[in-house]
């Protein structure tokens, strides 16, 4: 289909646990950088590059289906 | 797989990604209220987002009711084809 | 108050009549880790949420999930559009259209209906939003289950922009959950 760009993440900068402590679960604050235009959005699914994940077929999965998902199907 | 999408199609498409802008938006700025930059992102997608609605509302009534939006007679809001109906 | 937008949040196109598709996708339309489960569960949470933010995130994730709900919704239309009695019969669907014909209803994947024993309002913030963070990783998967089931690329572009929606919400449910950590950690709690 389309060509399909690679993104790269970048490690996010901001805020790092100030306040954490053991057993509890934290999150990067993500710091918005430059955004999708509004069709390119849509269509990625995210304005926002940095939280751009593909798909990625897991290992196991059959040949033919990973095959397929080559081809864009 | 190119086949022709109608007028409305292509101005629904065009208010559903400025609308989609406004939503990750939304969900940024609920987590991060003092970042400056994204909320006058935010202000002025929904600047352009009115300008578009009231065009299209123009063409095919209402976007939304219960006292959003107006209509133009007959009450327009019942108008197909309804979002689950639209070819793109 | 909720307000309904007369158009979808993204453009569903599929390629063609797809029963077997069809069946496959109310995964996410009324299974344990799909879009209705997800809005019932954030929109019920955000009652008792401690702070504004979270209130806040619930609300508006829990609304966009209503409109993925209506996503899902559109996809089964869609696939199940001009498709005959023959037709469904061969895609092993004749035992859900006796029931409900072309209607789309709230079950999973395998026919079992929804039900609120799918999510979770434990009166604790922490444990509902880490709730909410494994509901979100639990969704990205079973989109990626039905990727490798699917044959039909329109229908994937749909699964893939629902996918990304998933992993957006994870990152905002943590966010938040820094939110409310923060606060309690700084609370007096007697």
């Amino acid at each position: 289909m389309s060509s399909r760009k690679i993104f790269y993440p970048v490690e996010p900068i901001g805020a790092c646990f100030p306040d954490a402590r053991l057993a509890q679960a934290w999150t990067p604050y993500q710091c918005i950088g430059m955004i999708f235009d509004p069709a390119v959005g849509l269509l990625e699914g995210t304005i926002y590059p940095e939280l751009v994940r593909p798909y990625e077929p897991h290992p196991h999965i059959p040949d033919e289906i990973v095959q397929r998902r080559m081809l864009g199907l | 797989m190119n086949k022709k999408i109608s007028q409305q199609a292509k101005m629904l498409r065009e208010i559903m990604s400025y609308h989609f802008k406004a939503v990750d938006l939304t969900l940024y700025l609920d987590t991060h209220p003092s970042d400056v930059k994204a909320l006058a992102e935010y202000n002025h997608t929904t600047q352009i987002l009115n300008n578009l609605t009231a065009a299209y509302e123009q063409c095919y009534g209402p976007l939304t009711v219960f006292g959003s939006a107006m209509s133009q007679y007959p009450w327009r809001w019942i108008e197909e084809p309804w979002p689950w109906q639209v070819e793109f | 108050m909720w307000l309904y937008q007369k158009a979808l949040e993204y453009p569903v196109r599929v390629s063609g009549p797809n029963p077997r598709l069809a069946k496959i996708v109310l995964e996410q339309y009324g299974g344990s880790d799909g879009e209705a489960g997800a809005a019932n569960r954030y929109l019920t949470q955000r009652y008792m949420m401690p702070t504004g933010m979270a209130k806040g995130i619930l609300t508006d994730i829990g609304t966009e999930e209503l409109a993925h709900w209506e996503i899902i919704a559109t996809l089964f239309y869609k696939l199940m559009k001009g498709v005959t009695p023959a037709q469904i019969k061969a895609a092993g669907l004749a035992d859900y259209y006796a029931n409900h014909g072309k209607d789309v209803y709230l079950q999973n994947a395998g026919g079992v209906p929804f039900t609120a024993a799918y999510f979770a309002t434990k009166g604790d913030p922490v444990a509902n939003l880490v709730e909410d963070m494994a509901a979100e990783q639990k969704a990205r998967a079973t989109y990626e289950h039905i990727l490798n089931l699917s044959d039909d690329p329109c229908v994937n572009d749909t699964l893939k922009f629902l996918r990304e929606r998933e992993v957006v919400h994870f990152q905002r449910f943590g966010e938040v959950l820094d939110n409310v950590q923060t606060w309690m950690n700084t609370k007096k709690c007697f």
